[in-house]
């Protein structure tokens, strides 16, 4: 297929998402009715959507503004990537960044503690409904983790090899999964980020999303997991620019 | 018993995307690995809530374990080899 070919497709793909979403959260706005104290009643009524309240509150009383902060960081990604990344370069300047060797420490402790960092910011992402933490700590203590391979290893020798396409691709991946989330409260319920499994406020048929599961908080849990993704993308794909940014040193 | 099974799949199937991008290493170094994992899953306990009662006084967070499988899996079958 020729570029131009797939920049009218990606277009076509572009303009269907903006009409889905945006007529979405229009259509939400549209038939908004606003219960006076709802803030109040939100405080009382919390803990019974999930064990930890600020994640309720973060994703099913305000998901509008959660979802506003994760695009910052989209906005944030573009700002470095312009300032920084691959459309500052000169080609001939695509130079191998000097490779730094590993001190014997690092080389022994490197990958292990890599791993399990990623493994606990994993762990992280699914307790965020259930205790503090979550989908922006959890994907942030994922980026730290790469950003120890990017500190030990380098970025071409590095196992951890995520490049720009992948990093791009969760930060896209977690972002459409929060807007997708937020479209299946409007078919359920016609309100943007319907909490669909919780269903607190009993809209619509959807008792059926409900599992015997104690840790159970409707979509709370896949929310954090956009997040996560999202964060880790954006801030790993942020450290990857300012890595090879050092090249014009 | 565990009441966590969608945590659980999440988890792995997370882990794989997420390892997919981790070279391919060297088979001691998974056992490593997996030893290491399964302790730091012990001191990790039953935060938060996913714990699996091994013994008496001894809970082992099995998200954790499920991550690490799933980063290892994705590794495995996706990472590649190894400059």
């Amino acid at each position: 297929m020729k570029f131009e070919e797939a920049n009218q497709f990606r277009n076509l793909a572009a303009l269907a998402a903006f009409l889905i979403f945006s007529g979405a959260i229009l259509y939400t706005f549209y038939s908004l009715e606003v219960i006076p104290g709802v803030s109040y009643i939100y405080s009382l009524i919390a803990p019974n959507v999930a064990p930890n309240a600020v994640g309720t509150i973060v994703f099913d009383f305000r998901g509008y503004d959660t979802l506003g902060e994760t695009l910052i960081l989209i906005t944030a990604v573009i700002t470095v990537g312009v300032v920084f990344g691959r459309g500052a370069f000169i080609e001939e300047e695509r130079a191998e960044l000097r490779h730094v060797k590993p001190t014997p420490v690092q080389s022994v402790f490197g990958v292990p503690v890599i791993v399990m960092l990623m493994c606990f910011g994993l762990l992280l992402i699914f307790g965020g409904h259930l205790t503090p933490g979550g989908g922006f700590q959890g994907g942030s203590v994922l980026a730290t983790a790469f950003f120890i391979s990017i500190v030990i290893y380098g970025i071409h020798k590095n196992p951890f090899h995520y490049g720009h396409d992948f990093l791009i691709g969760m930060e896209t991946l977690g972002a459409l999964l929060f807007l997708i989330l937020g479209v299946i409260g409007v078919a359920v319920s016609g309100y943007y980020l319907y909490n669909v499994g919780a269903n607190i406020w009993g809209e619509g048929f959807i008792g059926f999303l409900k599992y015997a599961d104690p840790t159970n908080a409707g979509m709370l849990p896949y929310l954090n997991v956009a997040v996560g993704l999202e964060v880790f993308g954006s801030l790993s794909v942020a450290a990857v620019f300012l890595a090879e940014a050092r090249k014009h040193d | 018993m565990i009441d966590f099974i969608g945590a659980l799949a999440a988890s792995f199937v997370l882990g794989i995307i997420v390892g997919s991008r981790i070279r391919r290493l060297p088979a001691v170094i998974y056992v490593i690995l997996l030893l290491v994992a399964l302790v730091i899953s012990f001191m990790v306990g039953g935060f938060p809530f996913y714990g699996f009662y091994v013994v008496r006084g001894v809970t082992m967070n099995l998200v954790f374990v499920t991550s690490f499988l799933g980063l290892i899996f994705g590794s495995i079958l996706l990472g590649g080899v190894s400059k």
